[in-house]
């Protein structure tokens, strides 16, 4: 709330300001304009098998001694249900950042509880075959918070994600979205783990819907 | 004033994503346990082998001596059934009067005192009648042999091929020890001496 009121003022300065340069010359008056949207409308987001991902009991010995393992991809089904077709996009967040061995693409995985300063892999999300309205779509990327787009099924840290009709570069309004959320999770070369008690993978990561 | 608008639009809508925020997130999890350790060798008698006090005049001067015969049983219990070997490595090493074998310890740090010998005898896997194989270049080929020299690799085969080790989820076999003294005419035994074998079995997944 606080920063948001922050925000307010200053942009409602900006707006007078350089409405009242153009006005200048005409007439001793003087304009403030405040626009913007408040939505009753939301969505719903929803991962299947209630966003939990269990690899289970890995041996150690199946891992490698010198370049990370790759265990089997994991796909999540992802449903994003609003009121009305809105414009979103979805924003990986890492609960686990610190983990990570690359933080700008992977997020973490949490680290050996028994030799902390280990980190244990990285998890890869990625977004396949996204339907909305019964329509198929495409997956874009934006790197600036919505400000440009790209196609890309990669979903990297704080990356937003939106979806477009096949050949569009903008995310269209979805009032159903369903996907495919695939996870690659790697575990990191074990010459930099200590793996003579059992270790629990901790990967945690907040999928947020931001409306565009 | 379209693009002014923006940064505006933006402010007020950071705080609606903020009243929804509980509704618009979901939380994903990656899970797991790495463990250490798929199989688990042990041996009976605890692994130990003790030949108790013997007399330096009952052994021979002019040739080795054969101390004992002892047989212990060694089971290897893995996860799931899998590709082992077990590779042993000798705490002696360069204390055998015979280069294959294990060492027994030096007497005045020169001289050998003996050495013992690991044989596998009736592997039984998954309960069926298995037999042991070797290999001596870490695993890569195998051969149908039950003589453990000391570093190689052993592991079970079916009788049929003994070229390739077996997924075996439970290994039982005897694992024989002959414990030899060497001639004692190099040997300083005018004071006592300990006999100091140890070797270590190690499981090695393939």
């Amino acid at each position: 709330m606080a920063q948001s009121m922050n925000t307010y003022p200053c942009t409602a300065v900006i707006v007078f300001w350089l409405t009242s340069a153009a006005a200048a010359h005409a007439a001793s008056k003087v304009d403030v304009t405040v626009t913007g949207r408040l939505t009753p409308d939301a969505c719903l987001v929803t991962l299947s098998d209630e966003g939990v991902i269990d690899h289970g009991k890995i041996l150690s010995h199946t891992l490698s001694d010198d370049v990370v393992t790759e265990l089997p991809s994991r796909v999540l089904q992802l449903h994003v249900q609003c009121g009305r077709p809105m414009l979103f996009a979805l924003v990986g967040l890492d609960n686990r950042a610190q983990s990570s061995l690359d933080p700008d693409v992977l997020y973490g995985l949490g680290r050996n509880i028994h030799a902390p300063a280990e980190r244990l892999g990285s998890v890869a999300l990625s977004y396949r075959n996204p339907v909305g309205d019964a329509q198929v779509l495409q997956v874009l990327a934006s790197d600036d918070s919505g400000e440009t787009w790209r196609p890309a099924s990669e979903a990297w840290p704080k990356t937003y994600i939106g979806f477009a009709p096949v050949g569009d570069r903008q995310p269209d309004f979805i009032g159903q979205l369903s996907a495919q959320l695939q996870i690659d999770t790697s575990i990191n070369a074990t010459q930099y783990l200590t793996l003579d008690q059992a270790v629990p993978l901790d990967g945690s990561v907040v999928l947020d819907l931001r409306y565009l | 004033m379209k693009s002014l608008l923006t940064p505006l639009a933006t402010g007020l809508l950071l705080l609606g994503s903020a009243a929804t925020y509980a509704a618009s997130t979901v939380d994903l999890t990656v899970k797991g346990l790495i463990v250490p350790s798929a199989c688990t060798p042990s041996l009976t008698r605890g692994g130990v082998i003790d030949h108790g006090k013997i007399s330096a005049k009952d052994l021979r001067p002019d040739n080795p001596t054969l101390i004992g015969t002892h047989t212990m049983t060694m089971a290897v219990i893995c996860d799931a059934p899998i590709q082992f070997a077990l590779h042993s490595v000798d705490n002696r090493a360069g204390s055998s009067a015979s280069p294959a074998n294990y060492g027994l310890g030096l007497i005045n740090g020169t001289q050998k005192l003996g050495w013992f010998l690991l044989t596998v005898r009736n592997p039984v896997a998954d309960g069926a009648q298995m037999q042991s194989i070797v290999s001596g270049d870490g695993g890569n080929t195998w051969y149908g042999d039950n003589a453990w020299d000391a570093g190689l690799y052993v592991s079970i085969a079916t009788m049929a091929d003994p070229s390739q080790p077996a997924s075996v989820k439970e290994l039982v076999t005897d694992l024989e020890v002959q414990t030899v003294i060497a001639r004692t005419d190099g040997l300083d035994l005018s004071n006592e001496v300990t006999i100091d074998g140890s070797a270590t079995l190690e499981v090695k997944y393939l």
